[in-house]
């Protein structure tokens, strides 16, 4: 009976941290806010950043602390939220322009090596939808795809049995098409491995050693491609292809 | 009238003489300052050709030599000039202030008299050049140098040591010198790093004063002045200057040659001589920088002035903006100001009224911008603000000016565009002043607690889960009921002989009660049902053909399959035949008699 009414005091408590934890969410997320209408920027970011700091994830809270960031003149923490937004809503056009206008400060210019037309055609296929949106496809396309085999199954009309199997077999085609888009696109999204360049200034190297030659000088806010990592140090690739190494706390990623 | 004409005479003739008293003079020279000891010389020059110089009595000083004449003529463009200069070398005896006396020469026919000379004799040092000692003589001649650092160093002076960033510092490059300086070598300048420097005495001769210093008497020579502005906060420390200084000194008499020994010979000595260094402190500014704040520290005025107020398109209105006061104003940039996007704003021109001396940087850099309106309407121009930084009152002031009204009314080439038949106004994009992030997002914004997908999530599992298991389960359903199905042809066939029955029992009464259409129709149902339950031959494929086919195949005899078909025709004619009502017990009881017939074979 005691050890009963235990759980019961337990239960009610988690339940009122949880509802107070997110309360508390919030009046942080409209003191920041108003942090950011009064300019009061560099407040507001931390403030931001407190709420992102407690495992919370909203595309919104990223976007602004990017823009508070961009405001108190910090592009590479800027750059790194717009990108990490952009991630969680991938059409958001506010999210695309100010990303766009935080790029413009970053010093290098990088030439990106051209794709054929086809592999952009591809990559944007893939990105007509978010990972939900896929998910729902193939669910919808699972849902198609049997119907479709059960009025194959019970039809007795020869034309109606012919219409039913193509009807299913492409519901299927897409049911997998999906599936593998939205696979691609979590995987880009949890195993991400771009990262925002944060030193202000930094030499890539050819190894993984501050002895190693120095390649080519890379500025804050410029996004790279991490590809291994080695005592501390990080393998980028630039997109115009040129590979080098550098510390691993001069680099964040996104 | 002859006291007139005397008058007027008279006063030709005072104009002449002033006009020659102006044109020749007499001018005294000699330094305001010398020690007891030290030779120096006095020069009266006449810049004219002339005679009979008389000096003053030169009672309070030892003359060594003089006078000493010398001329020099000059031909420039072709008219001559001429200079007669007389000097004397003098040597004071006392200390104390004393008087020359004004020299008088005749030149043109005319007396010219000097100006008189005022010099202040000062207490010599000990080991002054003209006062050595022998045994000061005997080292010279060893070593290439008898002055220690006293007698020669250089400084750095600057007004103050602390400053704002941008605020005004002078500094001075001074030599001090008690040995006589013949020429400068090797002059290597403070780099003045982290400054913005104009110089003040460029192109300027160094000339030496002299100067006391704690009782001694000094050479000294201002080599450079310059105006610094600080451009970085901080400590900045101004490098020393480096210098050689070529120094004639004494040498020894002895051991020389006759001309040495009678003259006293004189050498020249290289000594390279380096200043202090000096640190100043920079602050920065006080709270944040306005943003319109042009970046100088001083204390600066704003005039800005537009030519017209009323003007047609596409003509030029000019703009004037004045900035003036004491500040680096070489550091002004020009002024970006807001305009209306329907004006067209060349690039400033720049007129300058900048003068630099010890004082600082002061004048006045006014911009002149051309605005052409290119459409007609009312325009504000303005109103524009810049803010500078005051260093006494140590914060940013801000000057401001309100907008100037300009209306622009329709210029010609706009009367003829709209005077045309049709009206084609020419479009134009929609230009960007400026560019800026979008703002923030606000209101409620869904805020999740940890990554959040749906896509292999459980209702995503769910929703793919559900209807595949539905599909098996109705397929599954779908293959009992066919399995079920088989049953029911077979329960039928055992059942088919037991309806037959009752419908041939059904018909008996029927035939009892002389209902020849309705009996009829009984024994075929029960007939023709029989053979569709029994063999399981669908009720839409009855025919004769097929039943004969399928009792057929289940070994019936065909004399049986013969005589069930032809039962099966009778009644289904007797139903409209007339007088069948006759034939009803025989038909009933060949009905009966083919189904006993084929349930025996079946």
């Amino acid at each position: 009976m005691l050890k009963r009414g235990f759980t019961y005091v337990m239960i009610t408590v988690f339940s009122l941290m949880s509802v107070l934890g997110f309360a508390q969410v919030d009046t942080l997320k409209t003191s920041a806010d108003k942090a950011y209408i009064e300019g009061l920027y560099t407040e507001a970011a931390a403030l931001y950043e407190k709420i992102l700091s407690q495992e919370y994830v909203s595309a919104e809270v990223h976007y602004n602390l990017a823009n508070a960031y961009f405001k108190s003149g910090q592009i590479a923490p800027s750059i790194l939220n717009y990108e990490r937004a952009l991630k969680l809503a991938p059409k958001d056009e506010d999210i695309q322009f100010n990303l766009k206008l935080a790029n413009l400060s970053v010093k290098d210019k990088v030439e990106e090596i051209p794709q054929l037309f086809f592999v952009t055609w591809w990559e944007t296929i893939l990105k007509a939808f978010g990972v939900d949106g896929w998910a729902w496809n193939v669910v919808i396309a699972t849902v198609l795809g049997l119907i479709g085999m059960l009025l194959f199954r019970f039809s007795s009309d020869e034309g109606m049995k012919r219409l039913t199997f193509y009807f299913g077999i492409m519901a299927i085609a897409w049911g997998v098409f999906a599936l593998y888009a939205a696979q691609h696109n979590f995987d880009k999204i949890v195993n991400d491995d771009r990262a925002v360049v944060f030193a202000s200034t930094i030499n890539a190297k050819s190894a993984p050693d501050q002895k190693g030659k120095d390649l080519f000088v890379i500025h804050e806010g410029l996004v790279v491609t991490v590809s291994d990592r080695l005592n501390g140090w990080c393998r980028i690739k630039l997109s115009n292809g040129d590979v080098g190494w550098v510390p691993e706390g001069s680099v964040a990623t996104i | 009238m002859t006291l007139r004409l005397t008058y007027l005479i008279v006063l030709l003739m005072g104009l002449f003489q002033t006009q020659n008293l102006s044109a020749q003079k007499l001018t005294a020279s000699a330094p305001s300052q010398v020690q007891v000891g030290q030779r120096f010389r006095v020069t009266w020059e006449l810049n004219a050709g002339g005679s009979d110089f008389v000096a003053p009595e030169i009672t309070d000083f030892r003359v060594l030599s003089g006078p000493n004449q010398s001329t020099s003529m000059q031909y420039i463009n072709g008219s001559m000039s001429q200079s007669i200069s007389f000097s004397y070398v003098l040597e004071p005896i006392k200390e104390g202030n004393f008087n020359i006396g004004s020299a008088k020469i005749k030149a043109n026919g005319n007396i010219v008299s000097s100006n008189e000379l005022t010099i202040n004799v000062v207490k010599g040092a000990t080991s002054t050049n003209s006062g050595a000692s022998p045994a000061a003589n005997n080292q010279s001649s060893s070593s290439s140098t008898t002055a220690n650092s006293n007698d020669l160093f250089a400084r750095v002076e600057v007004s103050k040591r602390t400053a704002y960033l941008g605020e005004k510092i002078t500094a001075d490059l001074k030599i001090y010198s008690r040995v006589s300086i013949v020429n400068f070598d090797d002059w290597k300048m403070p780099s003045f790093e982290g400054f913005w420097m104009k110089e003040t005495t460029e192109n300027q001769q160094i000339q030496l004063q002299n100067e006391v210093i704690d009782g001694v008497m000094y050479q000294t020579g201002l080599l450079k002045q310059v105006i610094l502005y600080p451009q970085k906060s901080g400590e900045i420390t101004i490098d020393p200057m480096e210098l050689s200084v070529i120094v004639r000194e004494r040498t020894s008499g002895r051991g020389r040659s006759v001309f040495d020994q009678f003259f006293g010979g004189y050498q020249d000595f290289k000594r390279p001589i380096k200043s202090n260094a000096v640190t100043i402190n920079v602050k920065p500014y006080p709270g944040s920088k306005p943003d319109d704040f042009i970046g100088l520290t001083g204390n600066l005025n704003m005039k800005a002035s537009i030519d017209k107020q009323q003007t047609r398109s596409n003509e030029a209105v000019n703009l004037k903006i004045t900035v003036s006061g004491d500040g680096n104003l070489y550091q002004l940039q020009p002024l970006k100001l807001d305009f209306p996007p329907d004006i067209e704003v060349y690039d400033p021109k720049t007129n300058d009224n900048i003068k630099a001396n010890a004082n600082g940087i002061s004048g006045s850099r006014t911009f002149e911008y051309v605005l052409i309106p290119r459409y007609a309407g009312d325009f504000k121009i303005g109103p524009f603000s810049l803010s500078y930084f005051d260093p006494n009152a140590k914060t940013f002031k801000t000057l401001s000016q309100e907008a100037f009204d300009l209306i622009v009314e329709k210029g010609e080439g706009d009367d003829e565009r709209s005077s045309s038949a049709v009206n084609i106004t020419s479009k134009e994009d929609i230009r960007l002043i400026g560019s800026d992030i979008r703002y923030i997002k606000q209101g409620q914004y869904p805020i999740l607690n940890g990554t959040n997908f749906f896509y292999r999530s459980v209702p995503f599992y769910a929703a793919i889960g559900v209807p595949l298991l539905l599909f098996v389960l109705l397929l599954g359903y779908a293959e009992y009921q066919r399995s079920q199905g088989n049953d029911v042809v077979r329960l039928k066939s055992k059942r088919a002989t037991g309806l037959a029955k009752k419908r041939l029992n059904k018909a008996k009464k029927l035939w009892d009660e002389n209902q020849t259409a309705s009996f009829y129709d009984e024994v075929f149902k029960a007939l023709s049902d029989y053979v569709a339950d029994k063999f399981a031959i669908p009720v839409a494929e009855l025919s004769k053909d097929k039943i004969r086919a399928t009792l057929g195949a289940k070994q019936v005899p065909e004399e049986t399959v013969s005589n069930f078909i032809g039962v099966l025709d009778k009644t289904e004619f007797a139903r409209f035949a007339p007088g069948a009502d006759k034939e009803m017990g025989s038909v009933y009881d060949e009905a009966l008699k083919a189904i006993v017939n084929v349930e025996n074979h079946a």
